[in-house]
């Protein structure tokens, strides 16, 4: 059924079964704001530091080297089509598996390739993240 | 065109299951949060084929295939940029935005950078686009039902309205993610299994036939019923034989053309025979197969610079998604930052299935359907291809399918513009709750209605295409600094703002207007993407650094918002006062 229809329109907390280590989150429908119900396993964000600051801008910085890695690779492999075939007009004649280039390329081969690097981000975010949850645990 | 019992009963069966599912929302759906965004919390897969039957809009279902049979194949940078903006989207605003708990680009203005004026400039562009973005859609219907039905273009525009607003106005969102959900699989059968049974039906393609240097012929004798009055350009002389009026004398048998133009009168029928050179409606670029196959946009017409319009397609739409609002508020229905990265991988899977399948439709039109071409509707080749290759009952229950996913794609998309455009109305504008939302519902069905019956002569995928330049030029780059830039402040978002929809704005204007009709006014004019957004980043960051005495008071609360995983959220007094 529909989104969370289970749910009913009480304003009861929406949980999610607690997952190792993590946790107990609750929703708060009123302002959207996700707060914990329990303490976390470090203090570490538990108040405005100097320290937690360094910590968040290392994260920050990480995550959007990453970003920046990413979006040059997708750019670099997607827009480079025109450029090639206007340097080398021949290439628009040629065809791949009996399709015209720019179909191949364009209108089959760019999908797989845009989830691949998709699922690559991913996997190597979600790892930045947990470095970064073992490194504020261990403090 | 006779197919028209199947392909009605296929339409009223999409939009009473519309109706139907969305009402069953009605009786859950209670709170404003019920309203706008579905209560939280689902799925990914099931929020990801939300989003994409979202997504998937008339511009993709019927305008891909007729802009690439119009315009070549370089015109599939439109769905390779549509697919590619959710790979802009997950790496530059999935999860910091799910994680910062903004329901509309508007909140997540005010949130981070604390200004109620910002709200309301932002509020404004969330309207222009949103209205922007369901013309194309109620345009879809008119033409639909024209080409389908025989009906005035204004019954399609008007029926898609009434249904729509109706439809929010009853039930909100709680109602639409489970039917947008259906609709994707919807779409995706409507243009699969057509395109893939025309394939079959229609045998192997000689390998060079589209790289062929000449323009497209009529493979076999053809028969070609002009339904509008038009103005056609014979390319080389053929003879016909005609039953109508043709530069206005009254015709009834063989008829020779020579290459020039002719005014071909409606109700008007030519056979042309098998060989023949297509004539082109004007105004169609007449390309041979070595520029139709090339990867340019506006290949070979016009005189453009083709790599530059290339580019700056390429950048409109590869960061305009990532600006589009009734897409964004899809991604506050994630659990949370992690499961919004999920989401956004599992859409580029859904439409990445989708989008192989428009090029198929345009690719068996130019090489056995041409006919198009000279009653100048290749928007339609999606709707008439499967009657017109195939013909009979097949034909006909293939065609009521195109004919459903189209529908589909028109009431999804048109639903979550909106709820967009309501939400922000009634949210961000008037602080008001259900009943106001309601209202605010009717009334932007209702500008929509009046602006809807306007845009007939426009292609489907221009006007989509416009709308994401004007997002890729105001919220895009709000969204990205927002997020990795410490020292934008609200004053600099607002020029950005400003600048950046005010110049991608008037450009198109103008280009609607018909100003700037070739060279470089044309690219720059008519896809002003490439020079609006590197104008709109640059003034938020020239204005952010000259203001620096505005920075948010609680700036760093506002980033751990934004960047820290769930599982170490603070007990940090800021995280209740978004």
């Amino acid at each position: 059924m529909a989104g969370s229809s289970d749910t009913s329109t009480l304003p009861t907390p929406v949980t999610e079964p607690p997952p190792p280590v993590r946790p107990v989150r609750t929703t708060v429908r009123s302002t959207g704001v996700v707060v914990p119900r329990r303490d976390t396993e470090s203090q570490a964000f538990d108040e405005h530091t100097a320290y937690s600051d360094v910590l968040l801008h290392s994260l920050m910085r990480a995550q959007f080297g990453l970003t920046l890695g990413f979006i040059a690779l997708a750019v670099g492999v997607l827009i480079s089509l025109p450029l090639v075939v206007s340097l080398v007009p021949s290439l628009n004649d040629k065809h791949v598996f009996g399709l015209p280039l720019t179909l191949a390329v364009l209108g089959i081969a760019v999908y797989p390739v845009l989830v691949i690097i998709a699922i690559a981000y991913v996997r190597l975010a979600e790892r930045t993240e947990r470095h970064f949850l073992d490194l504020v645990e261990k403090l | 065109m006779t197919v028209a019992p199947l392909a009605l009963a296929a339409i009223i069966v999409v939009t009473l299951i519309t109706m139907i599912v969305g009402a069953l929302g009605i009786r859950v759906a209670r709170t404003p949060d019920d309203f706008m965004v579905a209560a939280r919390a689902v799925p990914p897969f099931r929020n990801a084929a939300a989003i994409s039957g979202e997504y998937l809009s008339a511009a993709s279902f019927l305008g891909v295939a007729g802009l690439i049979l119009k315009d070549g194949l370089g015109m599939l940078w439109y769905p390779v940029g549509y697919a590619a903006g959710y790979l802009m989207l997950l790496l530059l605003v999935a999860a910091p935005l799910r994680r910062f708990g903004a329901y509309t680009i508007p909140d997540f203005a005010e949130g981070r950078l604390g200004e109620p004026r910002l709200r309301k400039v932002a509020t404004a562009f969330v309207l222009v686009i949103g209205w922007f973005y369901l013309l194309p859609q109620l345009k879809g219907a008119g033409l639909t039902l024209n080409v389908l039905l025989g009906t005035p273009y204004w019954v399609g525009v008007g029926v898609l309205a009434i249904v729509v607003t109706s439809n929010i106005a009853a039930g909100g969102m709680k109602g639409v993610t489970f039917v947008q959900a259906l609709q994707y699989w919807i779409k995706l059968v409507a243009i699969a299994v057509p395109a893939v049974v025309l394939l079959a039906v229609v045998g192997g393609l000689h390998r060079q036939a589209l790289t062929r240097p000449a323009p497209p012929v009529f493979a076999t004798e053809t028969t070609v019923h002009v339904q509008t009055s038009v103005d056609i350009n014979v390319i080389s002389p053929v003879t016909v034989t005609a039953h109508g009026t043709i530069e206005g004398v009254r015709v009834d048998g063989p008829l020779k053309l020579n290459p020039g133009k002719y005014e071909v009168k409606d109700g008007a029928v030519l056979v042309f025979p098998a060989g023949a050179t297509t004539p082109h409606a004007i105004g169609l670029p007449v390309l041979d197969g070595k520029s139709w196959v090339s990867p340019f946009v506006d290949a070979g017409h016009r005189g453009a610079h083709p790599l530059a319009a290339t580019y700056s397609l390429i950048v409109a739409t590869f960061l305009g998604t990532l600006g589009l609002p009734h897409i964004l508020v899809r991604f506050y229905t994630n659990q949370d930052g992690r499961a919004a990265r999920r989401t956004t991988v599992i859409v580029l899977m859904l439409l990445g299935v989708f989008y192989v399948f428009p090029a198929v439709f345009a690719v068996l039109g130019r090489l056995r359907d041409p006919s198009l071409y000279l009653t100048g509707r290749t928007d339609s080749v999606v709707l008439v291809l499967p009657h017109a290759l195939i013909g009979g009952v097949g034909g006909s229950v293939l065609g009521a399918l195109v004919a459903a996913g189209a529908f589909a794609a028109f009431l999804s998309t048109s639903s979550g513009l909106l709820v967009s455009v309501a939400g922000a109305m009634a949210h961000d504008l008037m602080r008001g709750g259900v009943r106001t939302f309601r209202r605010c519902a009717v009334v932007a069905g209702a500008v929509g209605l009046v602006a809807g019956l306007q845009v007939q002569s426009f292609d489907l995928n221009l006007l989509v295409g416009w709308c994401f330049a004007i997002a890729a030029s105001t919220f895009c780059p709000l969204l990205v600094l927002g997020i990795w830039w410490r020292r934008l402040t609200w004053v600099g978002a607002i020029a950005g703002l400003v600048l950046g929809g005010c110049t991608s704005s008037v450009a198109i204007i103008l280009t609607m207007a018909g100003v700037g009709q070739r060279g470089w006014p044309e690219v720059l004019l008519g896809q002003p993407a490439i020079w609006t957004v590197p104008l709109a980043f640059l003034a938020m960051i020239m204005v952010s650094r000259a203001t620096p005495s505005y920075l948010p008071t609680d700036l760093e609360s506002k980033l751990l918002q934004l960047h820290l995983p769930e599982a170490l959220r603070p007990r940090h007094p800021s995280f209740g006062e978004t």
